[in-house]
């Protein structure tokens, strides 16, 4: 096997791209079936209720380990509080 | 027709139940939010552990949980995790995804959730960046009975007896993040921490506790294929030993990960082809080759396999989900992890005589894990029902037994067997056959040959399409089902394993 003897699952936090994969989960969401997608001021919605929940942290929420960017745009996914916070 | 010979006559090893153990870390969604939600939480729980995923794991007889890590141990210092938990430290863990670690979750919350569990404990400590006395505390805190400081410590916690520490790691991928330490750095590191690791077990009136150290000892062993390492550290760990049994350490560890595209770029849990299905399983089968040259190193200096191996980090790494945070690995689960699973524990059966302990990673929510948890939803992966089926090998006894198998796949590096197998006679005095088919298309005829006579069969398989999984959606796709199949006749059985299958038979002998 070619893989590097001693790397650790630390040392590849420590090589990330972070804008490289920021950038790779927009072109995924681009490229999600639009029938899989909420509308666009539902997804507005939502947004700003993530932004006023404690849960969230650099745009993660920190129950799901989900960029809420990304969740909230998923028409199956809800928001995994106890009561679910989008549910109007 | 493939023939699977079984001869029950000749008993080969036991499969130590800890083959079948987990980890847990403190890392992503494990712990917190997988296990641990607090007693506050509107997710049913008892004392903070959640209810569901609790006796979800109870079901498939957990056998030992290893604790706090992972890269994390070596950064992990007991101290903030004990006492009033308002009062407890609060960090940011930096290893995995810079979330508050808010401490909530310590020692005696592991051992709570290990009572809970009815298991085994494994206690990683920190040789890293902790000091020789930090160390030697926290053994002091878990395990001494009577009058110490310590022990009162552990009382004005709230917990006056002592607990059973089963297996303690002394540092964690010190080749890596715990160090960056050379082989005989760390071996002598080792050497000097370990001798703290002291057995208070000696001074217990008890005297069935003086006939085997209550504490098993687990040194740092290679990443992979580093064979240069466990060289380097059996060579320090022996030398001048006269009198300490087998090099200070009753375990050494190999950490090994499927992650079918390389270290780099890994690969997606669930969208992949026929092509990377079989790279992922070749690299699984690589398993075999690591324990058997690992472990030839090892019976050079310790040839009455005293020491342990115990692949302690093992399963798939893929990409994480996308639009989950990075730091916190999580992935979904296929049949692919299925195979996976079940080849790999048919690998760890057949080399139980060195083999005694594995710890799959991770146990929820991380890497090839058991459950996955949103809120207060819990699914089970294939890979649970993995582990469900092969519990029956917990503590069996290994017997000989060979399949006849063809070469498949489709790129030359990554060519595979179509079958594997394991067999064993279980506590329960029946005979457990596990096999598993790679084939993504095609199903075998097996023909058993068993040298006793056959009374009657049961069976249970998971199997399907490769890609199917289980999601929030649709958590029951991929089961644990009756499988009845089976024809007995005057020389075993005979049976068709479907494709991408993984299957049980359990099988009663006159
Ligand atoms: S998904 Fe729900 S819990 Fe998470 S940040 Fe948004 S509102 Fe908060």
């Amino acid at each position: 096997m070619q893989e590097g003897q001693r790397y650790c699952r630390k040392c590849l936090l420590r090589e990330m791209d972070e804008a490289e994969y920021f950038k790779n989960m927009y072109d995924y969401i681009a490229r999600l079936p639009h029938e899989d997608k909420v509308s666009d001021e539902e997804y507005e919605r939502r947004l700003s209720i993530c932004k006023g929940c404690d849960y969230l942290l650099q745009g993660m929420c920190r129950l799901c380990g989900c960029y809420v960017e990304m969740r909230a745009v998923m028409k199956v996914r809800g928001c995994p509080d106890i009561p679910d916070r989008w549910k109007a | 027709m493939a023939k699977l010979l079984i001869n029950t006559e000749r008993k080969l090893s036991k499969i130590s139940k800890e083959i079948y153990g987990h980890f847990s870390e403190h890392l992503g969604r494990c712990i917190y939010e997988g296990i641990y939600v607090g007693e506050d939480s509107p997710i049913e729980n008892v004392n903070g552990m959640r209810t569901d995923v609790v006796e979800a794991l109870k079901a498939i007889k957990v056998p030992v949980l290893r604790w706090p890590g992972g890269c994390f141990a070596d950064e992990y210092h007991w101290e903030d995790g004990i006492g009033p938990k308002e009062e407890r430290k609060t960090i940011i863990n930096t290893h995995w995804g810079g979330v508050v670690e808010d401490n909530s979750f310590g020692t005696h919350e592991y051992f709570e959730l290990c009572r809970q569990l009815g298991c085994k404990t494994y206690v990683n400590g920190n040789l890293g960046s902790g000091t020789v006395r930090e160390m030697s505390e926290w053994v002091e805190y878990m395990t001494f009975k009577g009058v110490s400081p310590m022990a009162k410590l552990r009382a004005e916690n709230g917990h006056e007896e002592p607990w059973k520490v089963d297996y303690f790691g002394v540092g964690n991928e010190n080749w890596g993040c715990g160090g960056n330490m050379t082989p005989e750095y760390y071996a002598n590191e080792y050497r000097r921490y370990q001798t703290y690791v002291r057995d208070y077990s000696q001074h217990s009136m008890d005297p069935q506790e003086h006939i085997k150290p209550s504490i098993l000892k687990v040194c740092c062993g290679p990443n992979v294929d580093d064979y240069e390492w466990t060289r380097g550290v059996l060579e320090t760990c022996f030398r001048h030993s006269e009198g300490s049994p087998h090099g200070f350490m009753d375990g050494l560890s190999l950490h090994y990960y499927v992650h079918p595209e390389g270290w780099v770029k890994k690969g997606s849990a669930t969208d992949f082809d026929e092509k990377v299905w079989y790279k992922t399983l070749s690299k699984a089968l690589y398993m075999d080759e690591l324990i058997r040259r690992h472990g030839a190193i090892m019976d050079e200096f310790d040839p009455n396999k005293e020491i342990a191996m115990i692949v302690d980090e093992w399963g798939t790494w893929f990409t994480v989900e996308p639009g989950t945070n990075p730091g916190f690995l999580y992935q979904q689960n296929t049949i692919r992890d299925a195979l996976v699973a079940g080849i790999t524990l048919n690998i760890f059966n057949k080399h139980s005589d060195r083999v005694r302990m594995a710890n799959i990673a991770q146990i929820v929510n991380v890497l090839q894990a058991m459950l996955l948890t949103e809120g207060d939803k819990m699914i089970k992966t294939p890979t649970y029902h993995i582990f469900d089926m092969y519990k029956c090998h917990q503590d069996a006894q290994l017997v000989e037994s060979w399949i006849d198998t063809k070469t498949i796949g489709l790129e030359e590096e990554y060519m595979v067997p179509n079958l594997t197998e394991s067999v064993s006679i279980g506590e329960d005095g029946k005979l457990h056959i596990t096999v598993t088919n790679l084939s993504v298309e095609e199903a075998s005829e097996i023909d058993a040959v068993i040298d006793c006579r056959v009374s009657s069969v049961t069976g249970e398989i998971v199997t399907g399409e490769m890609h199917e999984m289980n999601t929030f959606e649709d958590p029951g796709r991929v089961q644990l089902q009756k499988f009845d199949a089976v024809e007995m006749n005057e020389k075993g059985l005979r049976f068709v394993a479907p494709p991408c299958s993984v299957l049980h038979l359990t099988v009663e002998m006159a």
